[in-house]
Protein backbone atom coordinates (compact mmCIF):
# COMPACT_ATOMS: atom_id res chain seq x y z
CA UNK A 1 0.00 0.00 0.00
CA UNK A 2 1.33 3.42 -0.95
CA UNK A 3 0.67 6.88 0.42
CA UNK A 4 1.51 10.41 -0.68
CA UNK A 5 2.16 13.62 1.22
CA UNK A 6 2.00 16.30 -1.48
CA UNK A 7 3.99 19.54 -1.47
CA UNK A 8 0.90 21.64 -0.74
CA UNK A 9 -0.78 20.74 2.56
CA UNK A 10 -3.76 19.03 0.93
CA UNK A 11 -6.15 18.89 3.85
CA UNK A 12 -9.86 19.60 4.16
CA UNK A 13 -10.02 23.02 5.81
CA UNK A 14 -13.58 22.79 7.10
CA UNK A 15 -12.88 19.58 9.01
CA UNK A 16 -10.95 19.35 12.26
CA UNK A 17 -7.50 17.80 12.30
CA UNK A 18 -8.98 14.58 13.67
CA UNK A 19 -11.86 14.83 11.19
CA UNK A 20 -9.37 14.86 8.32
CA UNK A 21 -7.55 11.82 9.68
CA UNK A 22 -10.82 9.93 10.21
CA UNK A 23 -11.99 10.77 6.67
CA UNK A 24 -8.87 9.39 5.01
CA UNK A 25 -8.77 6.42 7.39
CA UNK A 26 -12.29 5.48 6.30
CA UNK A 27 -11.26 5.67 2.64
CA UNK A 28 -8.72 2.95 3.51
CA UNK A 29 -11.57 1.00 5.15
CA UNK A 30 -9.90 1.13 8.56
CA UNK A 31 -12.11 0.49 11.58
CA UNK A 32 -12.99 3.37 13.92
CA UNK A 33 -10.79 1.86 16.66
CA UNK A 34 -7.84 1.44 14.30
CA UNK A 35 -8.16 5.04 13.11
CA UNK A 36 -8.36 6.48 16.63
CA UNK A 37 -5.47 4.39 17.90
CA UNK A 38 -3.22 5.29 14.98
CA UNK A 39 -4.34 8.96 14.95
CA UNK A 40 -3.66 9.40 18.68
CA UNK A 41 -0.21 7.89 18.29
CA UNK A 42 0.73 10.14 15.35
CA UNK A 43 -0.90 13.28 16.78
CA UNK A 44 1.02 12.84 20.03
CA UNK A 45 4.27 12.14 18.21
CA UNK A 46 4.02 15.33 16.18
CA UNK A 47 2.58 17.45 18.99
CA UNK A 48 -0.78 18.11 17.35
CA UNK A 49 -2.85 16.15 19.85
CA UNK A 50 -4.12 19.19 21.77
CA UNK A 51 -5.24 20.83 18.54
CA UNK A 52 -6.86 17.75 17.04
CA UNK A 53 -10.41 19.05 17.47
CA UNK A 54 -9.72 22.50 16.02
CA UNK A 55 -10.77 23.19 12.44
CA UNK A 56 -7.87 22.82 10.03
CA UNK A 57 -8.54 26.28 8.62
CA UNK A 58 -7.25 27.70 11.92
CA UNK A 59 -3.95 25.80 11.71
CA UNK A 60 -0.64 27.48 10.96
CA UNK A 61 1.32 26.50 7.84
CA UNK A 62 3.57 24.20 9.85
CA UNK A 63 0.62 22.52 11.58
CA UNK A 64 -1.07 21.93 8.24
CA UNK A 65 2.05 20.21 6.96
CA UNK A 66 2.19 18.04 10.07
CA UNK A 67 -1.46 17.13 9.63
CA UNK A 68 -0.82 16.36 5.97
CA UNK A 69 1.97 14.02 7.00
CA UNK A 70 -0.23 12.29 9.58
CA UNK A 71 -2.89 11.74 6.90
CA UNK A 72 -0.25 10.17 4.67
CA UNK A 73 0.76 7.83 7.48
CA UNK A 74 -2.67 6.83 8.73
CA UNK A 75 -2.81 3.63 6.66
CA UNK A 76 0.71 2.60 7.71
CA UNK A 77 1.89 2.45 4.08
CA UNK A 78 4.65 0.21 2.79
CA UNK A 79 5.83 2.92 0.39
CA UNK A 80 5.57 6.59 1.31
CA UNK A 81 6.11 9.51 -1.08
CA UNK A 82 6.93 12.78 0.68
CA UNK A 83 7.24 16.01 -1.26
CA UNK A 84 9.11 18.56 0.87
CA UNK A 85 7.32 17.52 4.08
CA UNK A 86 9.15 19.92 6.42
CA UNK A 87 8.92 23.18 4.47
CA UNK A 88 7.60 25.95 6.71
CA UNK A 89 8.23 24.03 9.95
CA UNK A 90 10.27 25.40 12.80
CA UNK A 91 13.46 23.48 13.71
CA UNK A 92 11.82 21.72 16.66
CA UNK A 93 8.93 20.37 14.60
CA UNK A 94 11.30 19.48 11.78
CA UNK A 95 13.27 17.35 14.24
CA UNK A 96 10.06 15.63 15.35
CA UNK A 97 9.27 14.77 11.72
CA UNK A 98 12.79 13.47 11.21
CA UNK A 99 12.45 11.23 14.25
CA UNK A 100 9.13 9.95 12.98
CA UNK A 101 10.52 9.23 9.51
CA UNK A 102 13.52 7.53 11.04
CA UNK A 103 11.24 5.26 13.08
CA UNK A 104 9.33 4.37 9.91
CA UNK A 105 12.61 3.57 8.20
CA UNK A 106 13.55 1.26 11.05
CA UNK A 107 10.41 -0.74 10.27
CA UNK A 108 11.91 -1.43 6.80
CA UNK A 109 9.38 0.72 4.98
CA UNK A 110 10.33 2.62 1.86
CA UNK A 111 10.27 6.42 1.89
CA UNK A 112 10.84 8.47 -1.23
CA UNK A 113 11.55 11.99 -0.04
CA UNK A 114 11.92 15.16 -2.10
CA UNK A 115 13.67 17.96 -0.26
CA UNK A 116 15.66 21.15 -0.71
CA UNK A 117 17.21 20.72 2.73
CA UNK A 118 20.44 18.85 2.06
CA UNK A 119 20.98 18.21 5.79
CA UNK A 120 17.56 16.52 5.84
CA UNK A 121 18.58 14.22 3.02
CA UNK A 122 21.88 13.46 4.73
CA UNK A 123 20.23 12.73 8.06
CA UNK A 124 17.40 10.57 6.75
CA UNK A 125 18.28 8.95 3.45
CA UNK A 126 20.10 5.71 2.70
CA UNK A 127 20.31 6.71 -0.94
CA UNK A 128 20.32 10.21 -2.38
CA UNK A 129 19.70 11.38 -5.93
CA UNK A 130 20.71 14.95 -6.76
CA UNK A 131 18.69 16.49 -9.54
CA UNK A 132 19.83 19.75 -11.07
CA UNK A 133 17.68 21.54 -13.63
CA UNK A 134 15.72 18.33 -14.14
CA UNK A 135 18.84 16.25 -14.75
CA UNK A 136 20.07 13.47 -12.45
CA UNK A 137 23.67 14.40 -11.70
CA UNK A 138 24.57 12.15 -8.77
CA UNK A 139 23.19 9.11 -7.00
CA UNK A 140 24.39 6.98 -4.12
CA UNK A 141 24.52 6.76 -0.35
CA UNK A 142 25.40 10.04 1.40
CA UNK A 143 28.60 8.45 2.72
CA UNK A 144 29.66 7.26 -0.74
CA UNK A 145 28.96 10.65 -2.33
CA UNK A 146 30.91 12.46 0.41
CA UNK A 147 33.88 10.11 -0.02
CA UNK A 148 33.80 10.30 -3.81
CA UNK A 149 33.88 14.08 -3.82
CA UNK A 150 36.29 14.30 -0.89
CA UNK A 151 34.22 16.81 1.07
CA UNK A 152 32.84 17.03 4.61
CA UNK A 153 29.13 16.72 4.07
CA UNK A 154 26.37 16.30 1.50
CA UNK A 155 25.81 20.03 1.18
CA UNK A 156 29.39 20.41 0.01
CA UNK A 157 28.82 17.59 -2.48
CA UNK A 158 25.84 19.48 -3.78
CA UNK A 159 27.75 22.74 -3.99
CA UNK A 160 30.70 21.07 -5.65
CA UNK A 161 28.71 19.44 -8.40
CA UNK A 162 26.20 22.23 -8.97
CA UNK A 163 28.33 25.19 -7.88
CA UNK A 164 29.85 25.71 -11.32
CA UNK A 165 26.47 26.80 -12.57
CA UNK A 166 26.13 29.29 -9.71
CA UNK A 167 29.63 30.68 -10.22
CA UNK A 168 29.14 30.95 -13.96
CA UNK A 169 25.73 32.47 -13.46
CA UNK A 170 24.00 29.81 -15.54
CA UNK B 1 -18.05 -0.37 -4.54
CA UNK B 2 -17.70 0.05 -0.76
CA UNK B 3 -20.54 1.69 1.17
CA UNK B 4 -18.17 2.78 3.96
CA UNK B 5 -16.12 4.88 1.55
CA UNK B 6 -19.25 6.38 -0.03
CA UNK B 7 -20.62 7.30 3.40
CA UNK B 8 -17.30 8.88 4.40
CA UNK B 9 -17.42 11.19 1.37
CA UNK B 10 -21.15 11.88 1.89
CA UNK B 11 -20.45 12.92 5.49
CA UNK B 12 -17.54 15.13 4.41
CA UNK B 13 -19.57 16.77 1.62
CA UNK B 14 -22.55 17.30 3.94
CA UNK B 15 -20.29 19.03 6.47
CA UNK B 16 -18.97 21.16 3.60
CA UNK B 17 -22.50 22.17 2.62
CA UNK B 18 -23.29 23.22 6.17
CA UNK B 19 -19.83 24.69 6.88
CA UNK B 20 -20.57 27.86 4.97
CA UNK B 21 -23.73 29.22 6.62
CA UNK B 22 -24.02 32.26 4.34
CA UNK B 23 -23.95 30.19 1.16
CA UNK B 24 -26.28 27.67 2.71
CA UNK B 25 -28.79 30.30 3.77
CA UNK B 26 -28.53 32.00 0.36
CA UNK B 27 -29.11 28.81 -1.62
CA UNK B 28 -31.71 27.35 0.73
CA UNK B 29 -33.69 30.53 1.19
CA UNK B 30 -33.54 31.63 -2.44
CA UNK B 31 -36.46 29.44 -3.49
CA UNK B 32 -38.82 30.24 -0.57
CA UNK B 33 -37.97 33.95 -0.74
CA UNK B 34 -38.70 34.06 -4.49
CA UNK B 35 -41.99 32.26 -3.86
CA UNK B 36 -42.84 34.69 -1.09
CA UNK B 37 -42.06 37.76 -3.23
CA UNK B 38 -43.76 36.55 -6.42
CA UNK B 39 -46.66 35.11 -4.49
CA UNK B 40 -47.35 38.29 -2.57
CA UNK B 41 -46.70 40.78 -5.36
CA UNK B 42 -48.35 39.06 -8.28
CA UNK B 43 -51.19 37.56 -6.37
CA UNK B 44 -53.06 34.72 -7.92
CA UNK B 45 -52.90 35.79 -11.56
CA UNK B 46 -49.86 35.63 -13.74
CA UNK B 47 -51.47 37.95 -16.24
CA UNK B 48 -51.36 36.02 -19.49
CA UNK B 49 -53.66 33.14 -18.89
CA UNK B 50 -56.88 33.19 -16.96
CA UNK B 51 -56.70 29.51 -16.03
CA UNK B 52 -53.29 29.64 -14.42
CA UNK B 53 -52.12 31.35 -11.28
CA UNK B 54 -48.52 32.38 -10.75
CA UNK B 55 -48.01 29.31 -8.63
CA UNK B 56 -48.54 26.79 -11.44
CA UNK B 57 -45.38 27.96 -13.19
CA UNK B 58 -43.43 29.46 -10.35
CA UNK B 59 -43.44 26.66 -7.78
CA UNK B 60 -42.32 23.78 -10.07
CA UNK B 61 -39.90 26.11 -11.86
CA UNK B 62 -38.27 27.38 -8.70
CA UNK B 63 -37.96 23.87 -7.27
CA UNK B 64 -36.18 22.81 -10.45
CA UNK B 65 -34.07 25.96 -10.29
CA UNK B 66 -32.98 24.98 -6.77
CA UNK B 67 -31.61 21.73 -8.23
CA UNK B 68 -29.71 23.66 -10.92
CA UNK B 69 -27.64 25.33 -8.20
CA UNK B 70 -26.12 21.87 -7.62
CA UNK B 71 -24.11 22.45 -10.81
CA UNK B 72 -22.38 25.36 -9.08
CA UNK B 73 -21.82 23.41 -5.85
CA UNK B 74 -20.33 20.35 -7.53
CA UNK B 75 -18.20 22.33 -9.98
CA UNK B 76 -16.68 24.54 -7.28
CA UNK B 77 -16.18 21.58 -4.93
CA UNK B 78 -14.35 19.45 -7.53
CA UNK B 79 -12.32 22.33 -9.01
CA UNK B 80 -11.51 23.62 -5.51
CA UNK B 81 -10.36 20.16 -4.41
CA UNK B 82 -8.13 19.95 -7.46
CA UNK B 83 -6.75 23.44 -6.83
CA UNK B 84 -5.78 22.53 -3.25
CA UNK B 85 -4.18 19.24 -4.27
CA UNK B 86 -6.89 17.40 -2.36
CA UNK B 87 -8.13 15.62 -5.46
CA UNK B 88 -4.66 14.27 -6.17
CA UNK B 89 -4.39 13.03 -2.60
CA UNK B 90 -7.82 11.37 -2.75
CA UNK B 91 -6.75 9.72 -6.02
CA UNK B 92 -3.98 7.88 -4.16
CA UNK B 93 -6.55 6.24 -1.87
CA UNK B 94 -8.61 3.22 -2.92
CA UNK B 95 -11.67 5.45 -3.52
CA UNK B 96 -12.96 4.77 -7.05
CA UNK B 97 -14.51 7.36 -9.38
CA UNK B 98 -17.87 5.59 -9.21
CA UNK B 99 -17.81 5.69 -5.41
CA UNK B 100 -16.80 9.35 -5.46
CA UNK B 101 -19.50 10.42 -7.92
CA UNK B 102 -22.18 8.30 -6.22
CA UNK B 103 -21.37 10.03 -2.95
CA UNK B 104 -21.61 13.43 -4.66
CA UNK B 105 -25.10 12.57 -5.90
CA UNK B 106 -26.24 11.49 -2.44
CA UNK B 107 -24.76 14.57 -0.73
CA UNK B 108 -26.11 17.06 -3.22
CA UNK B 109 -29.62 15.60 -3.13
CA UNK B 110 -29.99 16.80 0.45
CA UNK B 111 -30.15 20.47 -0.50
CA UNK B 112 -32.86 20.21 -3.21
CA UNK B 113 -34.99 18.14 -0.84
CA UNK B 114 -34.66 20.82 1.83
CA UNK B 115 -35.52 23.39 -0.82
CA UNK B 116 -38.60 21.35 -1.72
CA UNK B 117 -39.68 21.35 1.90
CA UNK B 118 -39.06 25.06 2.45
CA UNK B 119 -40.27 26.16 -0.99
CA UNK B 120 -43.48 24.19 -0.89
CA UNK B 121 -44.06 25.20 2.72
CA UNK B 122 -43.75 28.86 1.77
CA UNK B 123 -46.01 28.38 -1.26
CA UNK B 124 -48.69 26.86 0.95
CA UNK B 125 -48.37 29.78 3.37
CA UNK B 126 -48.84 32.37 0.62
CA UNK B 127 -51.86 30.62 -0.82
CA UNK B 128 -50.80 27.85 -3.20
CA UNK B 129 -53.05 24.81 -3.09
CA UNK B 130 -51.62 22.06 -5.31
CA UNK B 131 -54.02 19.28 -6.28
CA UNK B 132 -51.51 16.66 -5.27
CA UNK B 133 -51.56 13.31 -3.52
CA UNK B 134 -49.03 11.61 -1.25
CA UNK B 135 -47.87 9.43 -4.15
CA UNK B 136 -47.65 12.57 -6.24
CA UNK B 137 -45.24 14.07 -3.72
CA UNK B 138 -43.11 10.94 -3.95
CA UNK B 139 -43.00 11.39 -7.70
CA UNK B 140 -42.03 15.06 -7.18
CA UNK B 141 -39.08 13.84 -5.11
CA UNK B 142 -38.15 11.35 -7.87
CA UNK B 143 -38.16 14.16 -10.45
CA UNK B 144 -35.96 16.37 -8.26
CA UNK B 145 -33.53 13.55 -7.44
CA UNK B 146 -33.10 12.71 -11.13
CA UNK B 147 -32.59 16.38 -12.02
CA UNK B 148 -29.99 16.63 -9.25
CA UNK B 149 -28.31 13.51 -10.66
CA UNK B 150 -28.16 15.28 -14.02
CA UNK B 151 -26.81 18.47 -12.40
CA UNK B 152 -24.01 16.53 -10.67
CA UNK B 153 -22.94 15.37 -14.15
CA UNK B 154 -23.10 18.94 -15.45
CA UNK B 155 -21.09 20.10 -12.43
CA UNK B 156 -18.38 17.53 -13.17
CA UNK B 157 -18.27 18.65 -16.80
CA UNK B 158 -18.01 22.29 -15.68
CA UNK B 159 -15.16 21.47 -13.28
CA UNK B 160 -13.17 20.05 -16.20
CA UNK B 161 -12.83 23.45 -17.77
CA UNK B 162 -12.19 25.41 -14.57
CA UNK B 163 -8.81 25.88 -12.94
CA UNK B 164 -10.12 27.12 -9.60
CA UNK B 165 -13.23 27.01 -7.43
CA UNK B 166 -13.96 30.64 -8.33
CA UNK B 167 -13.59 29.94 -12.03
CA UNK B 168 -15.88 26.94 -11.73
CA UNK B 169 -18.56 29.03 -10.01
CA UNK B 170 -18.52 31.45 -12.93
CA UNK B 171 -18.50 28.74 -15.58
CA UNK B 172 -21.38 26.91 -13.91
CA UNK B 173 -23.70 29.71 -14.99
CA UNK B 174 -23.20 28.64 -18.61
CA UNK B 175 -25.36 25.64 -17.73
CA UNK B 176 -27.53 27.35 -15.12
CA UNK B 177 -28.65 30.57 -16.80
CA UNK B 178 -30.08 29.18 -20.09
CA UNK B 179 -32.02 26.55 -18.16
CA UNK B 180 -33.15 29.14 -15.66
CA UNK B 181 -34.39 31.43 -18.42
CA UNK B 182 -35.88 28.93 -20.85
CA UNK B 183 -36.93 26.04 -18.68
CA UNK B 184 -37.70 26.85 -15.06
CA UNK B 185 -39.79 29.57 -13.44
CA UNK B 186 -39.91 31.99 -16.36
CA UNK B 187 -42.39 30.59 -18.90
CA UNK B 188 -40.50 30.33 -22.23
CA UNK B 189 -43.66 31.27 -24.10
CA UNK B 190 -43.50 34.55 -22.20
CA UNK B 191 -40.38 35.42 -24.21
CA UNK B 192 -41.43 33.70 -27.42
CA UNK B 193 -38.75 31.08 -26.84
CA UNK B 194 -40.88 27.99 -26.36
CA UNK B 195 -38.96 26.02 -28.98
CA UNK B 196 -35.75 26.06 -26.95
CA UNK B 197 -37.23 24.58 -23.82
CA UNK B 198 -37.20 21.00 -25.18
CA UNK B 199 -33.40 20.79 -25.14
CA UNK B 200 -33.04 21.55 -21.44
CA UNK B 201 -33.32 18.80 -18.79
CA UNK B 202 -34.85 21.21 -16.30
CA UNK B 203 -37.84 21.67 -18.62
CA UNK B 204 -38.85 18.03 -18.22
CA UNK B 205 -38.65 18.34 -14.44
CA UNK B 206 -40.49 21.67 -14.34
CA UNK B 207 -43.22 20.48 -16.67
CA UNK B 208 -43.53 17.12 -14.91
CA UNK B 209 -43.86 18.82 -11.52
CA UNK B 210 -46.37 21.25 -13.01
CA UNK B 211 -48.53 18.38 -14.23
CA UNK B 212 -48.38 16.63 -10.85
CA UNK B 213 -49.19 19.80 -8.89
CA UNK B 214 -52.09 20.51 -11.27
CA UNK B 215 -53.68 17.25 -10.21
CA UNK B 216 -53.05 15.35 -13.46
CA UNK B 217 -53.69 11.64 -12.79
CA UNK B 218 -50.40 9.92 -12.10
CA UNK B 219 -51.20 7.39 -14.79
CA UNK B 220 -51.08 10.14 -17.41
CA UNK B 221 -48.40 9.27 -19.95
CA UNK B 222 -47.20 12.90 -20.20
CA UNK B 223 -45.77 12.68 -16.67
CA UNK B 224 -43.97 9.41 -17.37
CA UNK B 225 -42.68 10.53 -20.75
CA UNK B 226 -41.15 13.61 -19.11
CA UNK B 227 -39.66 11.47 -16.35
CA UNK B 228 -38.28 9.02 -18.93
CA UNK B 229 -36.72 11.74 -21.08
CA UNK B 230 -35.24 13.45 -18.01
CA UNK B 231 -33.80 10.12 -16.88
CA UNK B 232 -32.33 9.37 -20.32
CA UNK B 233 -30.73 12.83 -20.60
CA UNK B 234 -29.39 12.49 -17.05
CA UNK B 235 -27.78 9.13 -17.81
CA UNK B 236 -26.05 10.57 -20.89
CA UNK B 237 -24.82 13.63 -18.97
CA UNK B 238 -23.76 11.48 -16.01
CA UNK B 239 -21.72 9.17 -18.26
CA UNK B 240 -20.06 12.17 -19.92
CA UNK B 241 -19.46 13.63 -16.43
CA UNK B 242 -17.73 10.44 -15.22
CA UNK B 243 -15.70 10.27 -18.44
CA UNK B 244 -14.37 13.83 -18.17
CA UNK B 245 -13.85 13.48 -14.43
CA UNK B 246 -11.76 10.32 -14.98
CA UNK B 247 -9.78 12.03 -17.71
CA UNK B 248 -9.02 15.13 -15.68
CA UNK B 249 -8.81 13.92 -12.11
CA UNK B 250 -5.01 13.75 -12.13
CA UNK B 251 -4.49 17.20 -13.64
Amino acid sequence: MISVCPQEPAVIKFLSGLGNIKFFGKLYLMSKEQIIERADELLKLLGLYDNRKRLAKGYSGGMLRQLSLIIALINDPEILFLDEPTVGMDPRNRRKVWELLDSIKQKKKTIILTTHFIEEAEALCDRVAIIDYGKLIAIGSPKKLIEEHEVKNLEEVFMKITGRRILEGI
Amino acid sequence: MKVKRILAVVKMETIRIFAEPLTLVFTLLLVPVFILIFGLTMGSNYGWHEDYTIFEIMVPGLLAYGCLLTILDVASSVAGGRELGLQRRINTTPLTSTEYISSQIISYTIKPLLQLLLGLGMALIVGYRPANTAVGYLLVIVFLVILTFCCVGLGLITATFAKSAGGASGLAFIFIVPQQIFATFIPPEFMGAGTFKWIFPSFYATDGLGLIFAGTPLTDSRIWIRLGILFAISIVIYVIGIFVYEKNKNK
